[in-house]
């Protein structure tokens, strides 16, 4: 024992041994963090990154989209403005009795006379026959009037003339008949049909 | 001696162990400062992680909002921009389109023959787009019109020729008429069952004869009523 205990070499070997040792846990215990900790951080970081800028991408492409659905907006704003103005000179559905009662001033103002029947169903204000409007492909619609009367060739055109060029409201003639009256010398019997163009409801035009 | 040497001995083996033991500590806490190195690089990974992940998390419910916003506001708003370009194009087409019947009533009332003349009906009525008897759609209103009409002129010494002509000389001065329904076209009804239509008034020349005539548009096709159908 005393030999092994003094023998130098005995005591490097168990030297070195140590030192080894130390070397290989020294070096084992960062390692090891190195691998399971750092280096799967790192790839759930570069991951999330990655996810960031799929993200981001998307949140540009979104921006794009709305700054389209803004433009859309603004257009149909424009358009909402411009077809304000277009149908502007259309009849409101409220302002029908109104317009009835200018054809009737016309009339009077033209010497038209209409058949007694005929001003009471104007003055009655059944010449819009109910539930006969026609609509156009896109919602427009148009409401019938019907005219009978008498007088002469001119002052009837005179009359259709100033229904045909009406400021604040759009009139169109479906149809016209004119017979000769043997019993009515220069006055001839009229029949005209025609349609008021209403406005449309143009909050509601593309809403439903 | 033999202790001398023994004494030395004993202070080598002390100082190997101190060397060796020293060396381990070295090892030991230079491990330690490397672990402490990987720890503080796992750390600034963690805090870039929890960054990274807020931002994400943060912008991915922000972009959720925003595709549910726009998921709605975007077929709404196209399909009401679109409505209402349809609409507006609808309502110019109304303005632009549409049939004035008081020009060509006036070239009916102005454009006549030298002779008597005058019309005993006039029809002006719309072409409807399906055909008679369909039900009138708003497009009809804007369409062409068809013209169907009749009366009576004055023919001298049986010149239905230079009538005939005449008329359709007035007929070519109808602009606005035509425009509306068509080239309106004179007939003169000579034909022997029209014969009796033949009058003259009395106490007038027994040469001046009034002639039953028709006048119609190609653009109209008449059914039934006795009319014509061009």
């Amino acid at each position: 024992m005393a030999k092994q205990a003094n023998d130098p070499s005995g005591d490097w070997t168990a030297g070195i041994v140590a030192i080894f040792a130390a070397l290989l846990l020294g070096g084992a215990i960062p390692i090891a963090l190195y691998y399971t900790l750092y280096v799967p951080r790192v790839q759930a970081r570069i991951a999330e990154e990655k996810r960031l800028e799929n993200q981001q991408a998307e949140q540009a492409a979104l921006v794009a989209r709305e700054e389209r659905v803004r433009k859309l907006e603004e257009d149909a704003a424009e358009m909402e403005k411009r077809l304000r103005q277009v149908e502007e000179n259309f009849t409101a559905p409220v302002d029908r009795d109104v317009l009835i009662s200018k054809i009737t001033n016309f009339a009077r103002d033209h010497n038209i006379r209409l058949p007694a029947e005929q001003a009471n169903v104007l003055r009655a204000k059944i010449v819009y026959e109910g539930g006969q409007e026609i609509t156009f492909a896109k919602g427009l619609k148009a409401v019938p009037i019907i005219i009978n009367c008498q007088a002469t060739f001119h002052d009837f055109c005179r009359f259709l003339t100033q229904i045909e060029n009406m400021k604040d409201a759009v009139l169109i003639i479906e149809s016209l008949d004119i017979n000769g009256d043997q019993n009515g010398g220069n006055s001839h019997r009229f029949e005209v049909v025609l349609y008021s163009i209403e406005r449309r409801d143009i909050a509601a035009v593309g809403t439903n | 001696m033999f202790e001398l040497n023994l004494i030395k001995d004993k202070a080598k083996a002390r100082q190997r162990r101190r060397v060796i033991f020293l060396s381990v500590v070295c090892i030991l806490f230079l491990s330690g400062l490397t672990a402490i190195f990987v720890g503080s690089l796992y750390w600034n990974e963690t805090t870039k992680l929890n960054k990274a992940k807020g931002l994400a998390d943060e912008l991915a419910k922000k972009n959720e909002a925003m595709n549910n916003d726009l998921a709605i506001r975007e077929p709404k708003s196209l399909k009401r921009r679109n409505g209402l370009i349809e609409a507006w194009r609808e309502s110019m087409a109304v303005h632009k389109d549409r049939k004035f019947f008081s020009p060509g009533l006036k070239e009916i009332m102005e454009r006549r023959p030298a002779g008597q003349f005058w019309y005993r009906s006039i029809n002006i009525t719309v072409v409807r787009q399906g055909g008679p008897g369909e039900t009138l759609k708003g497009e009809d209103l804007l369409g062409p019109r068809g013209l169907l009409g009749g009366g009576y002129v004055q023919i001298e010494g049986g010149a239905e020729t230079l009538t005939q002509r005449e008329l359709d000389a007035r007929s070519g001065q109808m602009t606005h008429l035509t425009s509306l329904v068509g080239q309106p076209k004179f007939t003169l009804n000579m034909d022997r069952q029209d014969t009796a239509n033949r009058q003259s008034r009395p106490g007038e020349d027994e040469n001046k004869q009034f002639v039953d005539f028709t006048i119609s548009a190609a653009m109209r096709v008449f059914t039934g009523g006795g009319g014509s159908q061009p």
